[in-house]
């Protein structure tokens, strides 16, 4: 089959290709690359201020991003603490009360440490 | 950081050790990277000369370009790929027709010698043939069968849809097996 047959030999040849060693940078090339990087890297540490203050402010930034997980993650910590407002405005003193029920927002009887911590009136009790 | 401590390093961290002045990281900078695209160079260019001027400015390119380099925005590699071809594409245009005469012609006695003369035989016939088709073409052919690149990575590097990419690289290799079709037993091949 003729196509077959010469898709089979594109790939042989692309696989000669490849392993054509006439491909592989001489070393004059490579020592030429070399002395370019070493004399980029020169000229970047002629001006070091401009290029550090540019990679701290992105680093710093960038790293915050990343450790709270991106504009997404900021997105959702922004709507809960507007979610949060919403509801201590809404439920007004209904969620004012302790664990013991105790309403602690005073506005039907006073609250004593005491309420709390029994320890505290023993104390008392104590100095009394 | 030692030069043989990074073989593992991503390309794009060495990109910020380089920024920062690490002789080490220029050194495996440049002995990873400027194979690759002196081989993309020389087999869009198929001349030895020109495809070290460009891998030298394409390198020089990367180099400058890493103090500003974004980690984890694009791929080294990709943008490599995409400065090397942009440089041959301007050269090709420049003096069209010259890196046609550069190319050599395969051997004859390809069929008589020994496996690795024929290979570079067919290295040379392949050259010749990729050198006869439309820059476009050429580019994704070389890219994706000799380079290995992946279609959307090749969409990627040329800009372009990976529906155009898979157009290019199908024409390109009836095309190429056109060229080749009166080479076939010289270089080898027969149909059985």
């Amino acid at each position: 089959m003729a196509d077959k047959f010469d898709d089979d030999m594109l790939d042989d040849l692309f696989a000669a290709a490849k392993s054509d060693a006439r491909q592989a940078p001489s070393p004059d090339l490579l020592a030429r690359v070399l002395a370019d990087a070493e004399a980029v890297q020169a000229e970047l540490a002629a001006t070091p201020a401009a290029a550090s203050v540019a990679v701290q402010k992105t680093g710093l930034w960038q790293a915050f991003l990343a450790a709270v997980g991106g504009w997404g993650a900021l997105g959702g910590v922004a709507m809960a603490g507007v979610a949060g407002v919403w509801i201590g405005v809404s439920s007004g003193t209904a969620l004012m009360t302790n664990t013991l029920g105790l309403d602690l927002y005073g506005e039907t009887a006073q609250t004593y440490l005491s309420d709390l911590d029994v320890s505290y009136a023993l104390e008392l009790g104590a100095e009394e | 950081m030692p030069y043989d401590q990074q073989e593992d390093t991503p390309d794009d961290a060495l990109l910020v050790l380089f920024a920062n002045g690490d002789g080490a990281a220029a050194r495996t900078l440049t002995v990873r990277l400027t194979p690759r695209v002196f081989a993309q160079a020389f087999r869009m260019l198929g001349d030895r000369a020109e495809a070290e001027d460009v891998a030298q400015e394409a390198m020089i390119r990367l180099f400058k370009q890493a103090p500003e380099w974004r980690q984890g925005e694009a791929k080294v590699t990709t943008w490599l790929y995409r400065v090397t071809a942009n440089l041959c594409t301007d050269r090709l245009r420049k003096a069209k027709g010259v890196a046609l005469d550069a190319i050599p012609e395969p051997e004859d006695d390809a069929k008589s010698a020994a496996q690795t003369l024929q290979d570079r035989a067919r290295a040379d016939a392949l050259q010749a043939a990729l050198a006869t088709l439309p820059d476009r073409q050429r580019e994704a052919v070389v890219l994706r069968h000799i380079d290995g690149l992946s279609n959307p990575e090749i969409a990627d590097v040329m800009d372009i849809s990976v529906e155009a990419v898979e157009s290019l690289t199908a024409r390109g290799k009836r095309a190429l097996t056109t060229a080749l079709a009166d080479q076939r037993e010289a270089l080898g091949y027969t149909d059985g």
